[in-house]
């Protein structure tokens, strides 16, 4: 087992080598730079050209990415060069732990409804129990998470004030952004969770259990949904990378101070900085929980059990 | 109350479907004795097995189950609720079916699901359940019980799998073992090991043992007694030696010309059964098999002949046996 993580981890350092060069050769392709003439029309030529000096944008670009690769090995992501003062190591630091939270909660609100939910509809398939777990994964996965949040901040903040709808500080604040967050997870796992509980009910060793006449509750949790969770885990690991590196509509309508919308402003403030480290943030982030959901496929499912 | 373990009178089963209803068994009569070893043949599709998951209650809900009487060692099985027939399930009644390769849960070991019905139906502690469940694979003939308890079903070949099957359904010591087409899946060899192994097990515990099967070959040598099922209905039973030499419907003479019989030489032919089963959604008003049959007649068309007896315990269900039929033999 720790020689096959030490491999995979080893993938993830040649993945993650290709996903930094590419990103920075691809970022540095698009025209325009984060002090070109364009956008600040009223600098003096000169002073912009100091400014580019200062941070090295005048260098060829094969040059500027040895730097940053050698920085980058120190550990050191720059500092960003739209939110002057700030460190991109800085801005991870404070923003990541505001996104994770909210995001670790949406995952867990997503499951602890979506997995019930889901056993119920299948195993009472065509029942109004059913169709309205239907229902209400359809509406999650197919209205925008921005149309929701607006709609609950119109009911809990303005015509019915319990809960406020914007800011950051205790758990009154994550209860809208939380919810709105895990609503399309949510939809997502109950209908992965009832297809593939449906796909085990027909399975010839659900027979073999019933005709041990074994409990019916044994029949559905252990046989069944132990063997129906194993898409639901797959569909776990790049969830838990998207969700807990924040959400750009949800983090900038509840003004929460997490990563997510640094992102893409990064983007279009061409933060070049802050574009590679959220990106090498988030890819090792998707790596790491793809690794984890791959171990503990492992422990649940005997075949595919690494013997070495 | 009768002395036969299991007795069922005209049983029929229907599924609902997309398509319309499926008329899968439609009156089917039977009954197994205490120790017996009884064989059910017929083509897929011809309601072998959903007869008996009908008797245990095992079929999806779309399934509609009817019988004047089904009746288990003095029990009226129609009346029990899910909960009773649990009781009943894996204790009284066991049940292995065709794939092992499917029938196990991959993700439990052997020793897991075998100890399962034991800790259910016995109230043993694990402990005494583990030892019996050792002591049930080295009488299945597995080799290494002790490490096999802990292996995965995937770990296991065929065979093995199998036998491990056949101890879960053993476990518990039933009156009655359902095997449903247990061979099927398996290697000519290894088929002839595993029926000698439930005819062996047979003897050791006196079970009564309903074999179903598509497979001549497999249930000439160990059934005391044969039906012939067709279309959900039986089209004759009798003792092996009946079945087998002395058969009187067209459809019984029509399988065991089929089957590449006593190497009379390489030369020797097969001669199939010309057509298909018919469509049990609308099924024919007379003999299912009237439709590729040779000797139909016109009334066979018209109207499905009862059971008759031809001969001590066998019995036909043919109008070519009616003495009034035009091409008619004896009788």
């Amino acid at each position: 087992m720790s020689r096959y993580i030490v491999k995979r981890l080893a993938a993830a350092f040649i993945s993650m080598f290709f996903l930094i060069t590419i990103t920075f050769f691809l970022m540095h392709a698009i025209p325009g730079g984060p002090f070109s003439a364009g956008e600040r029309k009223n600098l003096n030529p000169k002073i912009v050209e100091a400014i580019r000096a200062r941070y090295g944008l005048d260098q060829p670009v094969w040059k500027q990415y040895v730097n940053y690769i050698s920085k980058l090995i120190q550990g050191d992501m720059g500092v960003s060069y739209k939110k002057t003062n700030y460190t991109v190591n800085e801005l991870l630091a404070t923003g990541f732990p505001v996104s994770g939270q909210v995001g670790i909660l949406a995952i867990v609100v997503a499951l602890i409804l979506g997995i019930p939910l889901g056993i119920i509809s299948a195993l009472k398939r065509g029942s109004l129990a059913d169709m309205g777990a239907m229902v209400i994964a359809t509406i999650g996965i197919s209205i925008p998470t921005f149309v929701i949040a607006l709609l609950l901040m119109y009911v809990f903040c303005m015509k019915w004030p319990v809960l406020p709808s914007y800011g950051w500080g205790g758990i009154k604040y994550l209860i809208l952004p939380v919810f709105c967050m895990s609503l399309s997870p949510m939809a997502n796992v109950t209908r992965l969770t009832r297809s593939s509980m449906l796909e085990v009910s027909r399975q010839e060793y659900i027979k073999t259990a019933r005709s041990k006449g074994l409990p019916e509750g044994v029949v559905i949790f252990k046989h069944m949904l132990k063997n129906a969770l194993l898409p639901v885990i797959t569909y776990i690991g790049p969830l838990v990378a998207a969700l807990m590196t924040g959400s750009f509509a949800i983090e900038r309508l509840f003004m929460l101070p997490g990563m997510g919308r640094y992102f893409v402003n990064a983007v279009s403030d061409r933060d070049y900085t802050v574009i590679m480290g959220m990106t090498i943030f988030y890819g090792a982030f998707v790596m790491l929980c793809t690794l984890l959901v791959d171990i503990a496929y492992a422990f649940i499912d005997p075949r595919v059990r690494i013997t070495r | 109350m009768s002395e036969h373990l299991l007795e069922v009178q005209n049983l029929r089963t229907s599924f609902v479907t997309g398509g319309g209803i499926v008329q899968a068994v439609r009156g089917v009569s039977m009954y197994v004795d205490r120790g017996e070893f009884i064989g059910i043949i017929g083509e897929s599709g011809c309601g072998k097995s959903v007869s008996m998951l009908s008797v245990l209650r095992l079929l999806d809900d779309n399934a509609a189950v009817k019988a004047d009487r089904i009746e288990f060692d003095g029990i009226d099985l129609q009346k029990q609720t899910r909960k009773s027939m649990r009781k009943i399930l894996g204790r009284q009644i066991g049940m292995i079916f065709q794939d092992p390769m499917t029938s196990l849960n991959p993700l439990y070991t052997i020793g897991n699901q075998l100890t399962e019905p034991l800790c259910y139906h016995l109230k043993i502690s694990k402990a005494d359940a583990r030892k019996e469940a050792l002591n049930m694979l080295e009488t299945v003939g597995i080799n290494e019980p002790e490490k096999r308890l802990k292996q995965y079903p995937h770990e296991l070949s065929g065979g093995m799998r199998q036998r491990a099957m056949i101890a879960i359904a053993m476990s518990c010591r039933p009156k009655l073992l359902i095997a449903d087409e247990p061979t099927t899946a398996l290697d000519v060899t290894i088929q002839a090991q595993i029926m000698e192994l439930m005819a062996e097990l047979k003897t050791k515990f006196t079970t009564s043992t309903i074999l179903i099967t598509h497979d001549l070959g497999v249930i000439a040598s160990v059934c005391s007694r044969i039906m012939v099922m067709y279309g959900g209905k039986i089209m004759e039973q009798g003792t092996a030696g009946d079945i087998f030499y002395r058969p009187r419907h067209p459809y019984t003479e029509g399988l065991l010309r089929s089957v590449p019989g006593d190497g009379s030489g390489p030369k020797e032919k097969l001669i199939p059964i010309p057509g298909s089963p018919p469509d049990l959604m609308n099924p024919p008003a007379g003999c299912p098999f009237a439709a590729r049959c040779k000797k139909a007649m016109k009334i066979c068309g018209l109207a499905m002949p009862g059971l008759v007896d031809v001969a001590e315990g066998h019995k036909c269900a043919c109008w070519l046996l009616y003495s009034r039929a035009s091409g008619n033999r004896e009788v």
